[in-house]
């Protein structure tokens, strides 16, 4: 509490040095409500917005798969992370591995379609998928961080990898 | 520990946007700020309490807000400079019936709010009737009249 002074012939512990210092971290906390809510809306704390999206090819293929992840994601929120993988004359079979520090690192929910064999192999776990000889193919991972902070995962799907790094807020 | 936490950030988050958004902001709660505050109470909740919908999670999430309140004003009774960073200080709107435009803005009240708190706590009708009013710690306006009201 502030020293009591008086103000007229009101005793009161009024502070107008510290008032005013108040009156600017009011207007620079409005300022900070206003830019949280406007990176919520581009989709830079995670969920949806179209800044957080991300789709990029993965390396080392002549025809490489594309990766379309979150790069912001939440703490026990839903993300998914998409392999776009391309038309390839093969036996009906495609194949897609995820790091195992990431699979660890998260919770997985849901594989779309579901694959026809799961391996461990090494530091990779390994997914088998039925496909239409020919055809390109669409597999979907949707998961949930188990930790906050940086997420790095490493990927591959048609002779190509990918390594990228997703923000996980808490 | 999670929860503990949890609750603890929550506790903070909300203590800090409470305080820094201004003594006025559910001061007086209209129908819509009462909406407001369910809103925040519901989202917090969930953050609160993760998924775990257990009595054991709800009863600590519960005891460490109230610990926390309690820690705090304890510390608060320790550090007036902590006192006064968290609660702020009274401020003087009007001045022997002259109201005081300047602080006024800044503090986002409005001559209205002064003479509804005059009518519902003095039953004064006129701003030269008031004294002082005085822009309280807690967002209340109270009002103190040119002369006691006698029967």
């Amino acid at each position: 509490m502030a020293p009591i002074i008086r103000v007229g012939d009101l005793d009161i512990d009024q502070d107008l040095p510290f008032e005013r210092r108040e009156w600017v971290v009011h207007k620079l906390a409005w300022a900070t409500l206003g830019l949280v809510v406007i990176l919520g809306l581009l989709g830079l704390l995670g969920g949806n917005g179209p800044l957080c999206g991300r789709s990029v090819s993965m390396t080392g293929a002549p025809i490489p798969a594309r990766v379309e992840y979150r790069r912001y994601a939440r703490l026990d929120g839903h993300t998914n992370l998409t392999l776009r993988l391309p038309a390839r004359d093969s036996s009906g079979e495609e194949t897609v591995w995820l790091s195992r520090s990431f699979i660890e690192a998260v919770a997985v929910e849901l594989i779309t379609p579901r694959p026809r064999e799961e391996r461990a192999g090494g530091d990779q776990i390994v997914y088998l998928f039925d496909t239409e000889p020919g055809e390109g193919a669409v597999v979907c991972f949707r998961y949930k961080p188990r930790a906050p902070g940086a997420l790095e995962c490493l990927c591959g799907a048609s002779d190509g990898t990918l390594r990228f790094t997703q923000w996980v807020y808490p | 520990m999670e929860s503990v936490l949890r609750s603890l950030t929550v506790y903070i988050v909300l203590l800090l946007i409470f305080r820094v958004t201004g003594k006025r902001t559910l001061a007086q709660i209209t129908t819509f700020d009462f909406v407001l505050l369910l809103i925040v109470s519901e989202s917090t909740q969930q953050a609160m309490v993760g998924e775990d919908f257990s009595v054991t999670n709800a009863v600590l999430v519960i005891m460490t807000l109230f610990v926390a309140d309690y820690g705090l004003a304890m510390l608060k009774r320790t550090l007036p400079r902590l006192d006064k960073l968290l609660e702020g200080c009274p401020l003087v709107l009007v001045e022997d019936g002259t109201p005081l435009k300047d602080r006024m803005r800044k503090v986002d009240v409005e001559e209205s709010d002064i003479l509804e708190s005059a009518r519902e706590t003095q039953g004064l009708a006129r701003m030269e009737q008031i004294k002082y009013a005085v822009l309280e710690r807690t967002g209340q306006i109270s009002i103190i009249p040119r002369r006691p009201i006698s029967d």
